[in-house]
This record gives structure tokens, sequence and C-alpha cells, in this order.
């Protein structure tokens, strides 16, 4: 029986089992599962894992996953990469939090790949995105020679190579480049083949001969090409003291470096064999010589990796594009398998860099985004998996008009403007994401990718704890180790972070950058257009557009960011900021920030 | 007269070219950041470093490859990439 109320259809071609009804939304239940899934194959992570990595799925069956458990740093990856020292006894930066187990129901698309969209048996109703061949969870490093590694050792030999087939290189010993992960890959090639006339910046030629007891000068020398096809270059030659100086008076053209040039012995006042003098060429006016190797995997993956951001650029000349990845040797060698040995021998030597993850602990798979049917939550995380810590700090120490018993970040506020931050009270709590989950959250819907390495645009969805209402909120970009107790109705398209919220915040649109924030009560139906950071917020701080980086500022004791009328703070033509308001009388009146 | 126009300034090889440094955050706070990252994580590679510069009220664009010296500190890198691009401003 065809299940015709089914929302998300597993992404299987020539199945007539599944039909996309995107107009009719039904809920997902393992009941109406069992009516098309038949017969999956019992897997642990483990054998599920093998079978990927060794091409041995069966494109089109199903996989019933019994030990599926979700990872994450339960201090947020952001705090365990910058691994500070422990401050309380409960504080350890990279302590690894692991969920508990849940049955996933998944389907083979290939012998290396399973569909986008799973099932969950455990919390039916749940539609789950599954990357199963992320079996670390890890910290970013970099790995350029010189470079220190994790384990002290210093790195060398971190070069392109050839093995007569492929270009590639070895990670260093102990740090295999992991699936699922960020990897970033920057290399730098000179590409001697191109042709022009003879470079315009010294050293551009060089020579050499036997010129002992010659001397003089002699204008308007064509050399005879040896090597190369470049032509036209005119010299002026003299020799003082048994050395060579040349003078260009046409810098020709079609001239590659390494191309070699003749000016018989009889044209400098010797004799051709014994006094010829042998010109190379060491630079020429080309329009780039230089081309790179410069993107994003996000992530690595099983078979062949291909580079979603490239970000090769060399002015149009080179058009190749970054190098799709083969990893090999468990993930010690990465091969590139669009270079040549030609690319080999135009390589760079110590321009390789690689930014990665190395392996901090064990992952089961990963969850990139989970659906609850129900509720109505779509977020790039696995929600259900995940908990967070926080300590008990007293907030009156940062902002007197808080009182007690707000939760802090870790076991301090890490970066500013706290500094060393306000002490722990010696509690703390573990949180699930949305607690309190079944009387408020619903409705949610984040964007943006939910990676394993919580790097970059991935991952960036971590260390967010609600325990208050949460309710309607769309956030289309960062939004991070945020604390929201209370009420929170908004729309963020651009970073907020770090911030404490200890009550109302509602209604606001942040466009940029809002970080380290502490309000005290209201703060509503603001726009924040641009930097708006490190600022103590009055209560009732309502009703204003922020159009310029204000920093430092206190408006515990402002009059018009308070008043219930619009205000707008902007920067004017001398970099002065300002703010206006209209008043009864419909003027725009202006005035200091915190008036 | 060429002047270097110090925010322009992109070093190739430490992540997206939106990653941030010391010459083109806009201020102090996005150190904070992700994708801000410290000079000191290219002391001692060859790198292509791209710049913007002016010249009779016109702006113009180059580049220059350098090998940034083993040094301890982000200003040490950022006083070498400035007289290197200085230099070849001369």
């Amino acid at each position: 029986m065809k299940p015709n109320n089914f929302p998300f259809i597993a992404p299987v071609a020539n199945t007539e089992l599944y039909t996309q009804t995107n107009d009719i939304v039904g809920k997902f239940t393992m009941n109406s599962a069992k009516e098309f899934i038949t017969a999956p194959t019992d897997v642990t992570y483990s054998e599920l894992y093998n079978k990927i990595i060794n091409e041995e799925l069966i494109p089109g069956s199903w996989y019933r996953l019994t030990d599926y458990k979700s990872v994450n740093f339960l201090n947020g990856w952001q705090i365990a990469a910058e691994n500070p020292t422990p401050t309380d006894p409960n504080f350890n930066p990279q302590e690894i939090y692991e969920g508990e187990v849940e049955v996933l129901i998944l389907q083979a698309t290939s012998p290396y790949e399973i569909a986008e969209i799973g099932y969950s048996e455990t919390f039916q109703g749940d539609i789950v995105q599954y990357e199963p061949f992320t079996n670390k969870i890890g910290i970013n490093f970099e790995v350029a020679n010189g470079n220190t590694l994790p384990d002290s050792n210093t790195v060398s030999g971190f070069d392109l190579k050839w093995d007569g087939t492929n270009v590639y290189f070895d990670m260093p010993t102990g740090y295999p480049a992991l699936y699922g992960h960020y990897f970033y890959l920057y290399a730098e090639f000179q590409d001697n083949s191109a042709t022009g006339p003879i470079g315009s910046f010294e050293p551009n030629i060089s020579g050499s001969g036997n010129f002992t007891g010659l001397g003089g000068s002699y204008n308007m020398i064509s050399p005879s090409t040896l090597t190369g096809i470049g032509s036209g270059l005119i010299l002026d030659v003299s020799i003082k003291s048994g050395v060579i100086y040349f003078g260009i008076t046409n810098y020709g053209d079609d001239y590659a470096v390494g191309d070699t040039l003749l000016i018989l012995g009889s044209l400098i006042g010797g004799v051709d064999g014994v006094n010829d003098a042998t010109i190379t060429v060491l630079n020429v006016d080309a329009p780039s010589f230089t081309y790179y190797q410069d993107g994003t995997f996000e992530p690595l993956t099983p078979n062949i990796s291909i580079c979603q951001f490239p970000y090769s650029f060399d002015g149009g000349r080179y058009t190749m594009a970054v190098s799709r990845i083969k990893l090999k040797s468990n993930g010690m060698k990465v091969v590139l398998l669009d270079l040549v040995e030609a690319d080999y021998n135009n390589y760079i030597t110590d321009t390789l860099y690689v930014d990665t993850i190395y392996a901090l602990g064990d992952a089961y798979g990963w969850i990139t985004r989970r659906i609850d049917t129900f509720r109505n939550i779509n977020v790039p995380f696995d929600f259900r998996g995940r908990k967070y810590r926080r300590f008990e700090v007293d907030l009156s120490s940062v902002n007197s008009s808080l009182g007690t018993g707000y939760y802090g970040i870790g076991d301090k506020f890490s970066t500013n403007p706290f500094g060393s931050g306000p002490a722990t009270t010696g509690s703390y709590q573990d949180f699930k994401v949305f607690d309190n989950e079944n009387q408020y959250a619903s409705n949610i819907e984040w964007q943006s990718i939910g990676g394993a390495d919580a790097y970059g645009t991935r991952g960036i969805n971590d260390n967010n704890v609600f325990f208050g209402q949460f309710a309607s909120t769309k956030i289309e970009n960062l939004f991070s180790n945020n604390t929201i107790a209370e009420s929170f109705y908004n729309v963020i398209r651009g970073p907020f972070l770090q911030n404490v919220i200890g009550n109302n915040f509602f209604n606001n649109t942040i466009k940029f950058l809002f970080v380290n924030n502490t309000i005290g009560t209201h703060f509503q139906n603001n726009t924040i257009g641009d930097y708006f950071t490190n600022n103590t917020v009055r209560s009732y701080f309502q009703y204003n557009t922020i159009k310029a980086e204000v920093n430092s500022i206190d408006f515990s004791s402002a009059t018009h960011v308070g008043g219930i009328y619009n205000c707008e703070i902007f920067r004017r033509s001398d970099n002065t900021l300002q703010l206006s308001y209209i008043d009864g009388t419909n003027t725009v009146q202006y005035s200091a920030i915190n008036a | 007269m060429k002047t270097l126009i110090e925010k322009s300034i992109v070093i190739r090889g430490i992540g997206s070219p939106q990653t941030k440094t010391v010459f083109n955050i806009k201020n102090e706070s996005e150190r904070n950041l992700i994708g801000f990252k410290s000079l000191t994580v290219i002391a001692g590679r060859k790198l292509t470093v791209e710049f913007k510069y002016e010249e009779g009220g016109i702006e113009k664009s180059d580049k220059i490859q350098v090998s940034i010296p083993r040094v301890e500190t982000e200003n040490e890198v950022k006083d070498f990439i400035l007289n290197e691009i200085n230099n070849s401003l001369k």
C-alpha cells in the first residue's frame, strides 16, 4: 500500500513505493513506515561505517541503525577549541556529551551513500538528515611546515608529492583527514610555461660564460634562442673585469622563465665557442605566473570529495578549479585527483596548508537536520540528543539591574567584555537545547548547515539553550552561545552571539553583529543595522533603530532610547554618533545617543 | 605617489577570502568572532598577499608573493607584511 499522506519521501529513483505529495501534510510514524519499509537489516554504527567506507551497501535496501548516539562538546565547540584553563571543578572545556541511544531507519542509495532522509524509530514523527560517515568529533588545527601540532611535534615535509599517477600529500602521523569534517586546502604554484616579453623587474636575465680578458661595450646585440620560442630581445652589453652586464633595449616577446639564449663570442670582442655568453631568462611579463589550490571541502566524504567553496583566483589565466579529493590509507593520504604532473612540478615548496579537524572523541554518524513533524521543529542539528552545561553566576556583578539566579556560559564568560568573568557559584546544570520542549518549543525553523566540524558555515548552531518561551522564530545565520531565559520572538539575519537575555527581547531584526550584551528587562522592537557591542542597556530600551557601530555606551540612565517613541542612532559625517527622534510638533530633534 | 589602503590587504591561504585578520576587521571585538585568524598562523610560509593602493586619485590593486618570517607575535608579522608591500610600491 502506498502511504498517500507522507510529507517527505526518500529520493530513490525508479521505486514506485515512494511518491511525493508536497501538498498534503501528514504525520510520519513508524506504524505507517512499516507499510513500505520492508525487512530492514539491523546494523551497529561500526558495521554501517565499514560498509560505507568499503562501498558495500546494497542500493535500495533499508538499514536499522541500532546504536546511533548524538555527541557534542558539553560546553560548546568554541570553548572546546579555545580550551581555556578550567577554573571550576565541573568545567572540562573539551568534555564530550554522549546522548541516549536512538534507533534510526536508513536507506542506501549507492554502495557508499544513504538517502538524505532517514527516520527515527525511537522518536516517532521525527525525520532526520544523517551523515553516516562522520565517526569522530574534534576541533580545528592547522597543518603547514613548521607548525606545532597538538602533540607538540613540528610539521615537516608537508608538501605535494607525485606517486607516478597522482599528486598527493601525506597527513602528519596521528592526524588523518576525517570524513564528515571541514577541510580547507591551499597551495601555490608557479607556472613557468607562461610566455611574454622579458620581465621589466630585475633580475630578469642572467649571463654566464668565459669573459676573461674581454672588455668594452657592445650595443644592439640580438641573442639567438637556444631553448624556447622567444624573439626580439635586443641588448646593450658591457664587460668589465670578466663580468658581463646587460641593458635591455627591446624586451621582445614569447619568452618563458628558464629559456636560454646565446650571444656568440665574436659579437662581444671574443672568439666564437670560447667566449660565448649564455643567457637565462629569470622572469617575464605575463598576465600571471602564480595559481592556487584554494578552497573548502564541507565536508570530506567517502569515495570522492568535491570542493563546495573554491576560492582559487589568478586573474583568470588559470582556469582549473580546486581539485577533487580522494582519501586513502584511512585518511593519511590525500590524493588531489585533478592535478597532473605539471602541477606537481610547478608546486612551490612550503606553500601547502591545511586547516581541518583532529579527533577528540568518537561519533556515531551525524544528524545534520532533524524535523519533528508533530511540533513543526526543523533545525540543522540534533536537538534531541544534545545537552549543554550552564554554570550559575551572579550576573549582578556585571549588571546590577539583573539580580541573581541567571546562568552564565561555561565556567566563565571567556570573551569580552567580561574579561575573566564573574565567578561561578558552584552550581551547574546540563540543559537540552529546548528545555520544557513539550510546553514551548514549536514552529521553529532554522536554516544554515549543521555539519560535524562546527567551523565556518557548518555547525554554527551550537551551545544554545532555551528554557523559556521561544516560538515563531526564524534564524538564517550565525546565532551561538546564547542563553535565553524568557520571551524571544525575533528574526535574526546576521551574527548574534554570546548574549545573556535576562527578560523579554522580541520583534527585533538583527542584520549584523550584536555581541556580548546583557539585556536587563524589556528590549523590544529594535533594528540593529550594524555593530552594537558591549553596551549596558537600561530597562525598556525600545523602538530604536541602530545604524552604526555603537560601542561601550551606558544607556542605563538615558531618556530617549527608553521612551515610547522611535529613535534612530546613526553616525554623522564627522564620525560622531547622534540620536534623532521626532517631537510632539513633528520636528526632528537631535541629541547625544545616551541623553 | 602610491598609498597603500591597509584595510584592503587580503592574505591568501588562511581560509575563505572572508577570513578576518587584523588588516580587515572593523574593530577589535571582531577578534572574538568565528573566522578571525591571528597572523601568527602564517609565520614561516610563502604566501601571496593581495592589496589595493591609491595613485593619483585612482584605486589600483596588486599582489606580492612573500616568505613570512618565523616570528612569535602578530604585530611582527603585520609589520613585515606592511614593509614588504610598501617596498613594492616604491
